[in-house]
């Protein structure tokens, strides 16, 4: 963090920061936007962002936690941007589920898609904190601290998801 | 095993926790500078090329259209045609009948998005809710996000 404090090293400091989260970033905006091709675009969205803030980071939020609350807004703009631009409706994550199935950079196997069809028919919300739960094992106080909501809304909304993939596993 | 854990062991149940995605090979190696490049593209100033030739050109392109624009609007029709409006007119019933239907459906579509989810009504999810200390506030607008 010592580097971004002067002109000079800023660029080496940045770049530090792009070499140890590029791939957790990517994992996270890739489950939230699914395409690796939009993925790409968002995270190199993300990382310019993160330049453009970088200067104003005032290390009261840690700066894993930052980074993620960056990356989180950058793929829900991105997903509100292409709901407006293409249907105008929600369901986005019809049209997303059936990209997936023809994806070449998604190799899962039958259950995996079926579970990747389930969590794209939950509200952006709680996909969201399923993911954070369960794929990237985070805890409620550190994904409270992402979305900014309080850790009991976020149980509840892990309560519903778990209820609804398992609904919908089992009636597919 | 309690409540929380036989909603964890539901779901660890699953299967394992990855997800199927995979990445293009060596798609990380470069990113650092794939990033510099596009930080250093989106500062370069835009180079416009705005020549004093290009603004005549607008301005006339400009005066021809709206020369061509006043020939269409103040050329008066010998005729008034009715037919268009004959075949746009619906009567008093028939907006009645779509009204109607409109509304029923509305009333419809409200009650499916409001229903909660049939599930919700065991009563050992709203235990397990409750001794999460989720408030009801907190569960509904969970319910809604």
């Amino acid at each position: 963090m010592s580097f971004i404090k002067h002109e000079e090293t800023f660029e080496k400091g940045f770049r530090l920061i792009v070499s140890t989260y590029k791939e957790r970033l990517y994992w996270l905006i890739r489950r939230i936007v699914i395409s690796h091709d939009d993925t790409d675009d968002v995270l190199q969205d993300t990382f310019v962002k993160i330049w453009q803030n970088l200067p104003k980071y005032r290390g009261d939020a840690g700066l894993y936690t930052w980074l993620y609350r960056i990356a989180v807004n950058e793929s829900l703009g991105f997903l509100k941007k292409k709901k407006r631009l293409i249907l105008g409706l929600s369901d986005y994550g019809e049209i997303l589920a059936q990209k997936l199935e023809s994806d070449v950079y998604f190799n899962g196997d039958e259950f995996q898609l079926i579970l990747q069809k389930a969590l794209l028919n939950l509200p952006d919300q709680q996909r969201l904190v399923f993911n954070l739960k369960y794929f990237e094992d985070m805890k409620y106080k550190d994904i409270a601290k992402i979305l900014n909501k309080s850790e009991g809304g976020l149980k509840a909304n892990y309560h519903h998801a778990v209820k609804k993939i398992e609904e919908y596993i089992k009636t597919h | 095993m309690n409540k929380k854990e036989k909603i964890e062991f539901r779901i660890d149940n699953l299967k394992d926790h990855s997800d199927g995605f995979v990445v293009p090979s060596a798609y990380f190696d470069d990113m650092e500078d794939r990033i510099m490049s596009k930080i250093s593209m989106d500062k370069a100033p835009e180079n416009k090329n705005i020549t004093p030739w290009n603004n005549w050109l607008f301005i006339g392109a400009s005066v021809a259209a709206l020369l061509l624009l006043s020939v269409f609007v103040f050329t008066p029709e010998k005729y008034i045609k009715f037919d268009g409006l004959l075949q746009q007119e619906v009567s008093v019933v028939e907006w009645d009948q779509y009204a109607v239907f409109e509304e029923s459906w509305i009333v419809e579509e409200l009650e499916q998005n409001l229903s909660l989810p049939d599930d919700l009504v065991y009563q050992e999810d709203i235990d397990f809710l409750m001794d999460e200390d989720i408030t009801n506030d907190e569960i509904i607008a969970a319910i809604n996000e």
